[in-house]
């Protein structure tokens, strides 16, 4: 008998579980901190039991410090922030993982909204650590500690600023639940104008998802964050932002290497500035949206897979005020950019309720699979035109202008090696 | 008769040793030495090393400048590794590195150390030892200073390494014997100055122990500055204790996890103003031969529990954004190897283009490029 062997050039099929970067859940319409129905690594920050499914890996997410505001930063698609970590398997069917510099925007968020000073903002969170541990068993579990402590004491340039949070979650069998503790925040900045200083009191964030059956999975999430913020000049103040939704997703294997996605979910965002002593000067986003996202998968060659999603709000109202009376000429500008950007609140005027316009989205990506070396990335995010130079509020380059670049082939670059 | 075909795609098994380029020790995020992964950088640590890394030619693209070696400004330097029967020699040109100043004040400039030579010679007896000599000298007779009146400028530097390497245990000696530059050019240089190096060194050992490499090194050096009838004295030390462990997946790839505690002072002697300096970076690494043409390697180090610098006045400061993420690739051609760190071209061509953004391009494909030929 003939044995023929065939030795290839280590390429080969990789099932979409080993997929793993914030640009493939991106391209997909979902955020790129974790989906409630897709498979992804970055759904141990959902619901850290999740790292069950994960083999031994390394992830990379390529970047830099992301998009300077002040002393604080974002994790922008353009700008985006560094870090990596690792998954490994212990004995006894546990896990451990460990990511150096996950910064969420939502904390960062709400320390920029306590930077009420002179155009600049307070340190965000830095070299944050998360540590994660799971195990299998008649319900497998997982837990994440995440911390984060940094200061200066150099005259001028004085601050601090810290963050513990705890996350925790389990599933079995078609449900799953998850449960997040952000157990303290500080920071301060005295040499700033103003003199800002942020407490964070204890937030938590509840959810869970169940299968409905292979295809549907229903999910739910609510989470409610408070802070005290004092800028030296006001009165103190209280922040609160609240968000919940539900929805359901459905996958669809249309074919051994074509996957369907669809998403709708009901979704309500409350972010609410008010004095201590009463609410004369509140300043509040209220938004209700109801997105219907539709996204594909496709193993084009054994060596190249691609994806893309279309999403929009099938009904959308956001309503704002006291925001050009709370945020004055010098931080507000920046802040009520920052706000509309990612909520669709107004950047000028005495607010109001409007709709949520221009909510269609179109995202695209791809992963080159080398063998067990995956890259990932987002296409079609750089303008046609190189010439324009960055401003301090955006990136010229890096705009979507339904161009497929060659020379910047791949942005919020993902490389991830699974062992 | 039973025939068993063998198709291979081209596939090379490549061992560590033939990779050789500050490309990948920044991509692995080692700097442009490990003490923990094997790669001939590490001859510049410990020269016995050169009984491990030899026969191949190396050279590191950049430009001629002599002053820092950087990401975006990378120097241009290269050499050649052979074996002489239980021998092996080396030549390397253009490693201009240097802890003397070269900016003495406001218009007042020393020059730089240029066109550096080290000589390797290393013996393997069942104890394997080695050996490098460095020098450089420069002189500059039309340098110009305070009221465009000629002077000379002058630069001269040597150092000597030793190393050995036996069983389970290394230990390297790295010597600066001199390290001088005499003369500031520029509207106020004066002839008379002077930046010396004392002599300095950095004393290390490491010790192999069931696939994991432990290491500590102490670097201590003295400089003493001279402008006009100033004289400052710095001193600098440092010391690291380390751990490094490779862990090979397979013959193809490995995930690489090292940290390291270190903890150092930069005293102004003469001011007696000193900035202490504490860190602990994790760094994790893999390394994979995507195909038989390419190898795509990645890191992620942060520090973790320490990082701060604290000031002469006593005042402590966290280092900031010490994430950083690096990526390489190496594209192989039969003995010849083309390395090079990706990801550190931004989205746009206009203004700043060395940032890292996260953007993968193809026209900027590959920089701090070095290329490596086996023979």
């Amino acid at each position: 008998m003939k044995k023929i062997f065939i030795v290839g050039s280590a390429l080969m099929l990789v099932s979409t579980a080993t997929f793993a970067s914030k640009a493939r859940l991106q391209s997909l319409g979902e955020d790129k901190d974790g989906s409630y129905y897709i498979s992804d690594y970055r759904n141990v920050y959902i619901n850290p039991s999740e790292l069950n499914t994960f083999g031994n890996k390394v992830f990379l997410e390529w970047g830099n410090t992301g998009k300077a505001v002040g002393n604080a930063s974002l994790d922008t698609d353009s700008k985006t922030k560094a870090q990596g970590g690792m998954f490994y398997a212990l004995p006894n069917d546990m896990k451990a993982g460990v990511i150096l510099g996950d910064e969420t925007d939502v904390a960062a968020l709400t320390r920029i909204l306590s930077s009420n000073g002179s155009n600049s903002f307070m340190q965000t969170a830095d070299n944050v650590i998360d540590l994660f541990l799971a195990g299998k068993g008649d319900v497998n579990w997982g837990a994440n500690l995440l911390y984060t402590q940094s200061e200066s004491e150099v005259t001028n340039s004085r601050y601090k600023q810290h963050a513990y949070a705890l996350r925790a979650g389990a599933n079995k069998d078609a449900w799953n639940a998850h449960l997040l503790l952000a157990l303290g925040a500080k920071a301060d900045a005295p040499d700033l104008a103003n003199t800002p200083t942020y407490k964070g009191k204890l937030g938590v964030r509840v959810g869970g998802g169940y299968d409905l059956d292979e295809s549907n999975k229903a999910f739910a999430m609510y989470e409610r964050y408070e802070w005290k913020q004092d800028n030296g000049t006001t009165a103190e103040r209280i922040g609160s932002f609240n968000k919940w939704f539900t929805g359901v997703g459905h996958t669809k294997k249309i074919t051994d290497s074509s996957t369907f996605f669809a998403r709708l979910q009901a979704e309500m965002t409350n972010i609410k500035l008010e004095t201590s002593t009463g609410n004369n000067t509140e300043a509040k986003i209220t938004r209700f949206a109801v997105p219907l996202t539709v996204a594909f998968e496709h193993t084009a060659t054994e060596w190249l897979v691609l994806r893309g999603s279309v999403g929009q709000n099938i009904h959308g109202t956001v309503e704002d005020q006291g925001l050009t009376a709370n945020f004055g000429a010098a931080n507000g500008p920046t802040i009520r950019t920052l706000a509309a950007a990612r909520y669709g609140s107004s950047t000028a005027g005495n607010g109001g309720k409007k709709s949520i316009v221009n909510s269609t989205v179109v995202n695209a990506g791809m992963t080159f699979k080398f063998g067990n070396l995956e890259l990932d990335g987002n296409i079609g995010t750089t303008d046609g035109n190189r010439a324009i130079a960055d401003t301090a509020t955006t990136e010229a380059a890096d705009t979507k202008h339904g161009v497929l670049a060659f020379d910047n082939l791949m942005t919020r670059v993902g490389m991830t090696y699974n062992f | 008769m039973r025939k068993n075909v063998l198709l291979v795609a081209g596939l090379c098994v490549l061992s560590t040793s033939a990779f050789a380029s500050k490309a990948r020790m920044i991509a692995l995020g080692q700097g442009t030495e490990s003490r923990v992964i094997s790669d001939s950088r590490s001859v510049f640590i410990n020269p016995a090393e050169v009984n491990n890394f030899k026969n191949y030619v190396v050279t590191e693209w950049g430009t001629a400048a002599n002053t820092t070696d950087t990401d975006t400004n990378p120097r241009a330097e290269g050499g050649f590794f052979r074996e002489m029967g239980t021998f092996s020699y080396g030549l390397y040109l253009g490693n201009n590195e240097s802890r003397v100043a070269t900016v003495g004040a406001t218009n007042r400039s020393f020059d730089a150390k240029t066109n550096a030579l080290d000589l390797f010679f290393a013996g393997d007896m069942g104890l394997k030892w080695g050996a490098k000599f460095h020098y450089a000298t420069s002189k500059d007779e039309t340098a110009t200073g305070t009221g465009s009146v000629a002077l000379t400028q002058k630069t001269s530097a040597m150092g000597l390494s030793l190393g050995a390497i036996h069983g389970d245990i290394d230990v390297a000696l790295n010597m600066d014997l001199a390290d001088k530059a005499e003369g500031t050019s520029g509207i106020a240089g004066v002839a008379a100055d002077q930046s010396k190096l004392k002599p300095s060194f950095t004393l290390e050992t490491g010790y192999n122990w069931m696939g994991n490499k432990f290491y500590a090194a102490y670097q201590a050096d003295k400089r003493e500055e001279t402008l006009g009838t100033t004289s400052t004295t710095y001193k600098q030390s440092d010391i690291r204790v380390g751990w490094g462990r490779t862990h090979e997946v397979n013959p193809t790839s490995r995930v690489f996890t090292d940290a390291y505690f270190s903890t150092g002072s930069d005293e102004n002697i003469t001011v007696a103003g000193k900035t202490k300096s504490n860190r602990l970076p994790l760094t994790i690494g893999l390394e994979t031969e995507a195909t038989s043409w390419l190898t795509l390697r990645g890191s992620v180090s942060q520090n973790v529990i320490f990082g701060s610098t604290k000031n002469p006045a006593g005042q402590t400061a966290s280092t900031r954004n010490s994430t950083g993420v690096n990526a390489g690739a190496t594209l192989g051609f039969g003995k010849l190897k083309v390395d090079g760190v990706i990801g550190n071209t931004a989205g746009q061509r206009n203004g700043a283009v060395n940032n890292k953004e996260g953007v993968l391009t193809t026209d900027n494909l590959m920089t701090r490029v070095g290329v490596t030929y086996n023979f």
